[in-house]
């Protein structure tokens, strides 16, 4: 493969027309006679619906319809459930796992604030709201279940009847002998760790339009949606249309980070809307629905012990924790069993014990958002780590040099399986190159220095490091084809859509390499079900790893059969001929040279004769990727805090990574700049509130901060390449990276910064209520200095 | 996120204004710039039965500088209530460094464009930068409304987080401050988590 594109930072196609407000989203798509449908939500966290009562509303001038459960019952099947424990996880965890059909529209229990209860459809999405305030829906208040510990107990209120308590996945795991190790160990330190509920918040909200085309009996949908596919699939399922006439498409889309890779009623309810209307229909979700309408994220408590000799070696972790799972669990698994996969991460560590307990509470249900567990569990990680550190009296990065697994140590295996049933085995890496590799670049002696001269004149600054392993790119597929022209040029078309990753920059560069044709040649179509029958979709770092090499494979096999037919036109062994910039020639004969379109042309039949090869230039791969690959990183951030006013404000923040081979370092480096702006944004900002009645306080962005450039310091990047050996680019995820340490890594350098207040961190985000709060327990406690252990190496 | 039905009237004048405030009672509101209240009005968190647009009421958009003594730096400052907060931003660039510092930390270009003077004081959230100006600077507002006219002095204008001592029926015409003098000192500190 020549690499003339690959690695290169080739500037982002897309960009041009998102710069020049030129994107064409779901809300700008315009239908002749379109609807717009706007939602009645249910206003009660946990609520029995009595009646409901549609003739006022219905009674409205602009109004077309008004739907409730019952009106569209024979549509209303169970939104789609993802995360069933595959057979290689059964075999050797015992999940307990329930889940539980959710429909689109409240039958007889609402079991969050904002399920949705009915829809208007009307002329205007202003007349549509007015005529939604006219529905009488009679609540009987139910009641709500909040605190996810509690949810998880005996006696608590049952959320799902047939259940009869609310722990939706329990299992425990783990390997060695902790109780030894616990009994033997000369250090145990450990803690309760709380990580809020916060959530992916696109600026472009969700959006659906659907369009029924009563002449063929075909449905079109555009969805601002990460999974064109698993729409469809939904559609399949409750409108029994064959796929083939459900057409999805995802336009361009604003941001998803999994918040868009959800099955949601909305999904559903607009075709049905169309098709019972006989009208086009549209809804865009405003901020306020997406608020409790759109999925949540997060949320878990920790109760983690560690285990270590004096002089710093770890030998066993034993973590209790829960997730809150909000009020269904369509993801199954895949968060809590996320979360036990990735917390030991770099470090070695001989036994671990955890006990994972998912419970459902009366909240907006929860789904997998950028790093799905990850930064839940690096945060309760080194956290622990930090506080073992500190308890040693030893310098964070020392301790973690010496646990931290190296290239030497690879391929390692952690004794659980992965989520996807395979052994969790680490392909490629070195944890302490990263780790070195970030201390050199902030070159941390000089920040040890500097906090202590400033310390001195009141001003605390503070370091804080968080590592992760993660794995990315779960598979098991995604497709792609790749189809030549007849000028030569290539349209790629996958299942993997883009919310503003780059992919008609990074696909080309794999496809212009592999079929010898400029990258302006090349057009990627992605979001669109109708260009390719199968596939996955844009989400869990996948989409380099699974579309890239399915699109290198496929582009590879195009290859081949233009180099056949050029083979054919130029008389030479196809062996001789080489493709190059849109052109073949024979090797060592310039003068051979023939555009590829001249190529094509003469493949084509003429009245004279047949052409001399079936012009058939197109392949399409699926691309088998039976386990995930291991990218790593450690970030390092520093900090300053002012104990007065509890303001923390970072000074600096780098990332040392290894992604494995890098398609194209500006893409990169957007990924983790995007990650570590969520990341800040979960360790310093953002909380979803809910009050003991399951009320969102936190609805609107006066209360839900979510950082803007502001609030964000630069962020600095080194990139380390070691090569996955798991496919043919050696390339490995890092869409959801950025997101992972930052909350983490801001915790453990707030800590450091107040270190001689003696303060433990336990929760994010570290607002201005926070951070004084733990200086005024440290002042009730004997104040500055009193407890304060000294850091010695 | 779209208003509840609610009525229009777009006025020319105070008097205009005024008036048609007090027809509307209880239930109205005044529009000027719309930062504050569009949103809440999308939201349908504010509810009025009558919007009274003061857009157009030309005779609000002066800037003046009383008693000055010729210094042109410190005096009375009197703010028509139409002003945006970039107009005075942009006489008080060479004229008060203290408001010019201030307008730095008021929301972004654009709201600033749109966002008048009075309207940022009398939302009275305890969060925005000109209330503590107006209470710093001795301020006051002028309030007209078919009952007459009256000043009300910042420190009886704010009664709690977004409640002000205003009448349904008021509508504030002018914004006044005392400008320190050059020569004196002045600072200006503010923590926000988010900007």
């Amino acid at each position: 493969m020549g690499a003339k594109y690959f690695g290169a930072s080739v500037p982002r196609r897309e960009d041009a027309r998102f710069l020049r407000g030129e994107g064409r989203y779901v809300d700008d798509l315009k239908l002749p006679g379109l609807l717009h449908a706007a939602f009645v939500r249910s206003p009660h966290a946990h609520a029995r619906v009595r009646a409901i009562r549609t003739e006022r509303a219905k009674a409205h001038p602009a109004v077309t319809a008004v739907f409730t459960f019952a009106d569209l019952e024979r549509w209303m099947k169970p939104l789609p459930l993802f995360g069933a424990v595959p057979p290689g996880l059964a075999a050797r965890v015992a999940v307990t796992m329930k889940q539980v059909p959710q429909y689109a529209l409240v039958r007889d229990v609402a079991r969050h604030v904002g399920e949705i209860v009915a829809m208007v459809v009307a002329d205007s999405r202003a007349l549509a709201e007015d005529a939604a305030e006219l529905v009488e829906v009679d609540y009987e208040p139910l009641p709500a279940v909040v605190d996810v510990v509690a949810a998880g107990e005996p006696g608590a209120p049952v959320i799902h009847a047939e259940w009869g308590d609310n722990v939706a996945v329990r299992f425990t795991t783990g390997f060695g002998d902790v109780e030894a190790a616990f009994r033997e160990a000369a250090v145990r330190v450990s803690e309760r760790f709380t990580i809020q509920r916060y959530v992916g918040m696109p600026i472009e909200t969700r959006g659906v339009v659907a369009r029924w085309d009563a002449r063929d009996g075909s449905l079109t949908t555009w969805n601002a949606t990460q999974v064109v596919h698993f729409v469809q699939q939904g559609l399949v399922a409750a409108l029994g249309l064959p796929p083939n006439r459900i057409r999805v498409i995802a336009p361009d889309v604003g941001g998803g980070f999994g918040t868009k890779a959800n099955g949601y009623p909305e999904d559903l309810l607009i075709p049905v809307a169309a098709i019972a209307c006989r009208r086009p229909v549209k809804w865009t979700e405003d901020r306020r629905e997406h608020m409790t309408g759109s999925a949540h994220a997060r949320g878990q408590i920790h109760d983690i012990e560690i285990a270590a000799r004096r002089d710093g070696t770890m030998l066993a972790v034993r973590d209790r924790l829960w997730v809150d799972l909000g009020a269904y669990n369509s993801w199954g698994i895949v968060l809590p069993y996320n979360t036990v996969a990735h917390l030991l991460g770099p470090h070695r560590v001989p036994n671990l014990a955890v006990e994972c307990t998912g419970v459902v509470t009366t909240k907006t249900p929860n789904a997998p958002y950028r790093g799905a567990g990850r930064p839940e569990t690096v945060f309760a990680m080194d956290r622990i780590v930090d506080c073992l550190a500190r308890e040693l009296r030893m310098d964070p990065l020392a301790l973690r040099r010496k646990n931290y697994l190296t290239a030497s140590d690879l391929p390692y295996e952690i004794d659980i399986p992965y989520r996807d049933g395979n052994p969790l085995v680490y392909d490629s890496g070195d944890f302490r190159a990263n780790l070195d590799a970030a201390v050199t670049a902030v070159d941390y002696a000089a920040l040890r220095r500097e906090q202590a001269e400033l310390r001195a004149r009141g001003v605390y600054r503070g370091i804080g490091i968080s590592g992760y392993v993660e794995g990315t790119a779960i598979g098991p597929y995604e497709g792609a084809t790749v189809r030549i022209d007849a000028a030569g040029h290539a349209v790629v078309a996958t299942g993997a859509c883009s919310q503003g990753q780059g992919h008609e920059t990074s696909f080309a560069q794999v496809a212009a390499d592999a079929l010898g044709i400029p990258l302006e040649w090349v057009t990627v179509v992605g979001g669109d079900t109708a260009a390719i029958p199968f596939g996955v979709g844009t989400f869990a770092s996948r989409s380099a790893v699974n579309a890239g090499s399915s699109i290198h494979v496929a582009a590879g096999q195009v290859r081949e059969k233009l180099v056949a037919a050029a083979a054919a036109l130029l008389e030479a062994a196809p062996s001789d001929v080489e493709i190059a910039d849109g052109f073949a020639s024979v090797r060592g004969a310039p003068a051979s040279r023939l555009p590829l379109a001249r190529v094509i042309q003469a493949s084509l039949p003429t009245f004279a004769k047949p052409g001399p090869v079936n012009p058939d230039f197109e392949a399409t791969v699926y691309r088998h990727q039976p386990t995930v690959t291991y990218t790593s990183a450690v970030h390092i951030a520093h900090v300053e805090v002012d104990p007065a006013t509890g303001a923390v404000r970072i000074l600096k923040y780098l990332v040392a990574h290894d992604c494995g081979r890098l398609i194209n370092p500006i893409i990169v480096e957007g990924q983790i700049h995007g990650g570590v702006a969520q990341g800040v944004g979960g360790g310093l900002l953002e909380e979803m509130v809910y009050d003991e009645q399951g009320q969102l306080l936190t609805g609107t962005f006066m209360d839900y901060l979510v950082p803007t450039a502001m609030e964000l310091p630069p962020i600095e990047t080194v990139h380390l390449e070691f090569p996955s050996p798991r496919n043919p680019l050696g390339v490995k995820g890092i869409g959801e990276g950025g997101a992972i340490s930052p909350p983490a890594a801001l915790a453990n350098a707030v800590e450091d910064a107040l270190a001689p207040f003696g303060i433990r961190v336990t929760r994010t985000p570290l607002g201005p209520d926070v951070v004084r709060g733990l200086v005024r327990g440290a002042s009730s406690r004997g104040g500055i200095g009193g407890a304060a252990p000294p850091i010695t190496k | 996120m779209k208003p509840a039905p609610f009525d229009y009237v777009a006025t020319k004048t105070v008097a205009e204004a005024v008036a048609a405030l007090a027809r509307g009672g209880d239930d109205a509101k005044v529009l000027a710039g719309g930062q504050s209240l569009v949103p809440m009005l999308n939201m349908r968190l504010a509810r009025p039965t009558l919007l009274v647009d003061v857009n157009d009421v030309s005779e609000l958009e002066y800037i003046r500088i009383d008693g000055a003594g010729g210094a042109g730096d410190a005096g009375a400052l009197a703010v028509g209530a139409l002003v945006r907060q970039a107009a005075l931003a942009r006489w008080a660039a060479e004229r008060s460094p203290l408001l010019a510092e201030v307008f730095r930390w008021i929301g972004h270009a654009a709201i600033r464009n749109r966002g008048t003077v009075a309207g940022s004081i009398v939302h009275a959230d305890p969060a925005a930068e000109l209330p503590a100006v107006l209470l710093a600077c001795d301020g006051a507002v002028v309030a007209r409304s078919a009952r007459g006219e009256r000043t009300v002095a910042a420190r009886d204008l704010y009664l709690a987080p977004l409640t002000t001592s205003l009448a349904a029926d008021e509508l504030v015409t002018d914004v006044r401050l005392t400008l320190p003098p050059r020569e004196s000192g002045w600072g200006f500190a503010e923590v926000a988590r988010r900007h």
